[in-house]
């Protein structure tokens, strides 16, 4: 491989810096270069830095550089083709031809098979320059294949046709084709194919600028969150997407609500298509392929998704819930955050926290509800929406724990795995375990300080909660809390569960902490910071799950619950007494959630996990389970790390991590019982299964009161600590706007 | 020797082959391709590449054409994806063929 394709390969900013040092300094380094190794903590930041910018478009130009980087050899030598033709002679030919023209040719006969590889490389990051392929060819048209490449990789496409006719030449070019050339080819049509590439590499930065901003524009009136409507959870169509009564014509848009499914579709087109700097309305309408579905819905979707992660991106954001009463399923999950500390309180179903994660290309938002909330529990796992930050790596977790209490420990993480210097901020609830590296901010709210940070620099632990101490272990899983403020302990009696949580994973891992090499691949995966999903530490609350659902807001949650929507309802004993409770650890078995385990020590991603989440639509559980669970058998020494795995679809399959601790389904009597279920792993050697206890969950619905208690404190904790400007700008633009996330009122069907 | 006169003979035919207009200049650009001294015997493997899916194609042909109805549409496809393989390798004439071919079904001649 060339010197650039190496490069490129590198993941990790050293690596990067460390494949760049040897080149010629004749070379117009990229911002992160640097010639002098003692410079690398600065290149790690610049390479956080060069993350936020689009790598594509640094590499759009690596062509260019191609020039000076590759030894003697000029480019366009190596420029990689893939070449695609059903007639193995044209094949052959044009393969031959383009080798003789110093090209780096693969060639395939199946479209579908060209698309496949097209696909995979792109999540190597080692993407084809240019795809050259035939008209005429059985199964996927050429161009349909045409149309497919420019819209998720962007890479120019040359047709080539034995059809002379201008019509089909002009066919491809609207389609998108970057050249059309006509069988016979000969080897100076071949030598020229790499200004393509060039031309491309130019332009494409810029291409989709024009188109994407959209103006955005209110689809229609959502009635504001604050309005006690019951949150209603149409079932659209397959697609999601209600189209409103609202006439199609150009004035009024048609309302569309963004159901969760809608929104991981588009999240999913989106990040396809290359991230929000990439993708247009029109891209992802067409993609989406979603009937009903407007180009301004699509673009003012687009908008707000975009708003949205920079908010996210740019600080933590308020824990408040603007829906004061409603549990919104919205794309961003469920974000009931509303400022407010008021609301906060005295809304305790409210506050859905949202992971967000963004890595650059694929964010997802995982929404981990607050305990307050047992919407936002719901919610929170809603649609996997990928947020994309377009800031560099940073993850935004909030991650609930299951205390039961309200505003137990909010783990925001931000951006944990990267290696590289990515600001992290955790919120962790109860029992969260972050796993960050690079500087972080821990705030923690809750009683269980079981909040293990690995943030060697620059790590802000708030422990709002009883915190017991993360060790400061230098491990990586074990959080650092040496490096952080100390913990503010504010400790509302809660049993200390999670504290001997923490304080066996402290001890097992100290000093036999994930090493870098497995943090890194972590932080490769772009695998936020993992939750530990420790059961709620007191028994009484063992029937409630994490997401403490109030007494009051558990009717509410119930009714939301019942709704039709598609977000299990997290089973919240508090009402029915159902247990819903995977009965052990391994296989996850469950009632009708569906979980899946992590598999041997697979961390997938947060993409991964919201895109499961998506498709799986379940919502995390926590169940009493937990408690029982982790009383007795969770092994603490498991891996600090309690990831949430999900697969997308059932039957859970909780993988070979023992250590998952699969939280309980909700079997509401509502019906609807698409758990998410979290699982916590502990790494290896947690042979606990979590002991159904459904006698448990069953019972004692009423311990409400109790954690009320603490997440009032939580609440005012949350609120001070963490920066809401967030949900301040939602607030004024979501919330009181029709748009917020919504096109169309969203009801909660009781 | 053997190998020279075996030569000749080659040459000999492909001079003649470009004289009744069987090959184009394509199959210089094949021949310039093996020349390149990657593949020795590139034009070889094209050459019988083609035979054997031009074969296949003419067999696919004629059973559509022994059809009561002639699928035109069928044998369009066929057709072009032939003149496409014999434009590529230089087979001049059969890509000739094959135009006629296309305009006949176009008209929907069968007998043509």
């Amino acid at each position: 491989m060339s010197p650039l394709e190496d490069e490129r390969s590198l993941s990790a900013a050293h690596g990067f810096v460390a494949a760049s040092l040897p080149k010629s300094p004749a070379i117009n380094p990229p911002p992160h270069r640097c010639t002098a190794p003692q410079f690398r903590g600065f290149i790690a930041l610049a390479f956080l830095f060069l993350e936020s910018l689009r790598i594509e478009e640094v590499l759009a130009v690596r062509p260019l550089l191609k020039m000076d980087v590759v030894g003697n050899k000029k480019f366009p030598t190596g420029m990689r083709v893939l070449a695609v033709d059903d007639d193995r002679i044209c094949l052959r030919i044009i393969q031959k031809l383009l080798q003789c023209a110093d090209y780096d040719v693969t060639a395939v006969l199946e479209p579908e098979v060209a698309l496949e590889m097209l696909r995979a490389r792109k999540q190597l990051g080692n993407q084809f320059d240019l795809v050259i392929t035939d008209v005429h060819m059985p199964g996927m048209d050429g161009f349909k294949l045409l149309e497919l490449i420019t819209m998720e990789m962007d890479i120019p496409v040359i047709m080539l046709s034995a059809n002379d006719e201008p019509e089909s030449m002009l066919k491809g070019i609207t389609h998108g084709a970057s050249g059309y050339l006509v069988k016979p080819i000969r080897l100076e049509q071949v030598k020229s194919l790499w200004t393509h590439v060039v031309k491309k590499g130019i332009n494409g930065g810029n291409g989709d600028a024009g188109q994407k901003l959209q103006p955005g524009v209110a689809d229609g009136e959502i009635k504001c969150a604050k309005k006690t409507r019951k949150y209603s959870k149409k079932n659209k169509d397959g697609h999601g997407a209600e189209v409103g009564n609202a006439n199609t014509s150009t004035p009024k848009r048609q309302r569309i609500q963004w159901s969760g499914e809608l929104h991981s579709r588009f999240v999913e087109v989106v990040n396809r298509l290359g991230g929000l700097d990439r993708a247009v309305p029109k891209k992802i309408l067409k993609m989406m392929n979603v009937r009903g579905l407007g180009r301004e819905n699509v673009a003012s979707h687009l908008q707000k998704y975009r708003i949205y992660l920079k908010k996210v991106s740019s600080g933590t954001f308020k824990i408040s819930n603007p829906f004061a009463n409603e549990a919104r399923l919205n794309k961003w999950s469920q974000i009931n955050l509303k400022n407010g500390p008021e609301s906060y309180t005295r809304k305790p179903e409210q506050a859905a926290l949202a992971f967000y994660d963004s890595p650059n290309s694929s964010s997802n938002q995982f929404a981990c509800m607050n305990s307050t909330s047992a919407f936002g529990t719901r919610s929170s796992l809603l649609p996997t929406e990928s947020v994309q930050l377009t800031s560099a790596k940073r993850n935004l977790v909030i991650a609930e724990n299951d205390m039961g209490q309200v505003g137990q420990g909010g783990s925001i993480l931000k951006d944990a795995a990267a290696p590289g210097p990515q600001p992290s901020q955790f919120i962790t609830f109860a029992n969260s375990h972050i796993n960050m590296s690079g500087g972080s901010k821990i705030i923690h709210f809750g009683p269980s300080g079981t909040s293990i940070a690995n943030s060697p620099d620059g790590t802000e632990f708030i422990n709002t909660g009883k915190s017991s101490a993360s060790a400061g272990s230098s491990g990586f899983l074990l959080g650092n809390i040496s490096n952080s403020n100390p913990p503010q302990v504010r400790g509302n009696g809660l049993s200390s569960y999670a504290d001997i949580l923490l304080e066996k994973l402290a001890n097992a891992y100290r000093g036999s902490a994930l090493d870098e090499d497995d943090l890194k691949i972590i932080a490769d995966d772009d695998v936020v910071g993992y939750m530990s999903l420790v059961p709620q530490p007191s028994p009484e609350l063992a029937s409630q799950y994490s997401v403490q659902i109030l007494p009051s807001s558990a009717n509410l949650f119930d009714k939301i619950a019942t709704g039709p929507h598609q977000f299990a309802r997290l089973s919240i004993n508090t009402n029915n007494g159902e247990a819903v409770v995977p009965p052990k650890v391994d296989g996850l078995g469950h009632n009708g959630g569906t979980f899946e385990g992590l598999s041997q020590c697979d961390y997938i991603t947060f993409d991964q996990f919201l895109e499961r989440l998506a498709i799986s639509r379940k919502i995390p559980n926590f169940g009493s389970e937990f408690q029982n669970q982790m009383d007795t058998n969770m092994s603490e020494e498991a891996a600090p790390m309690a990831g949430f795995n999900y697969q997308p679809m059932p039957p859970a399959n909780l993988g070979s991590n023992t250590n998952s601790i699969v939280a309980p389904n909700d079997n509401c009597a509502a019906g609807s019982s698409s758990n998410i279920i979290y699982t916590v792993t502990n790494g290896e050697g947690a042979s606990g299964n979590l002991p159904v206890n459904e006698s448990t969950v069953a019972d004692e619905p009423n311990n409400i009161n109790e954690p009320l208690v603490a997440a009032g404190e939580a609440h005012e904790m949350i609120n001070e600590l963490l920066d809401n400007d967030f949900f301040i700008d939602f607030n004024d633009d979501f919330f009181t706007t029709n748009n917020a996330f919504m096109d169309e009122d969203l009801k909660l069907d009781p | 020797m053997a190998a020279a006169a075996l030569r000749e003979q080659l040459n000999a035919h492909i001079a003649s082959m470009y004289a009744s207009g069987m090959v184009d200049e394509q199959f210089q650009q094949l021949q310039m391709l093996q020349d390149d001294g990657s593949s020795p015997g590139f034009v070889a493997e094209v050459v019988t590449l083609f035979c054997d899916d031009a074969d296949r194609i003419i067999t696919e042909l004629s059973k559509l054409l022994e059809q009561p109805t002639v699928d035109f549409d069928k044998v369009d496809a066929y057709v072009h994806q032939l003149k496409g393989s014999s434009a590529s390798v230089g087979a001049q004439k059969v890509k000739f063929t094959c135009m006629q071919f296309r305009q006949l079904c176009q008209d929907k001649n069968r007998d043509g």
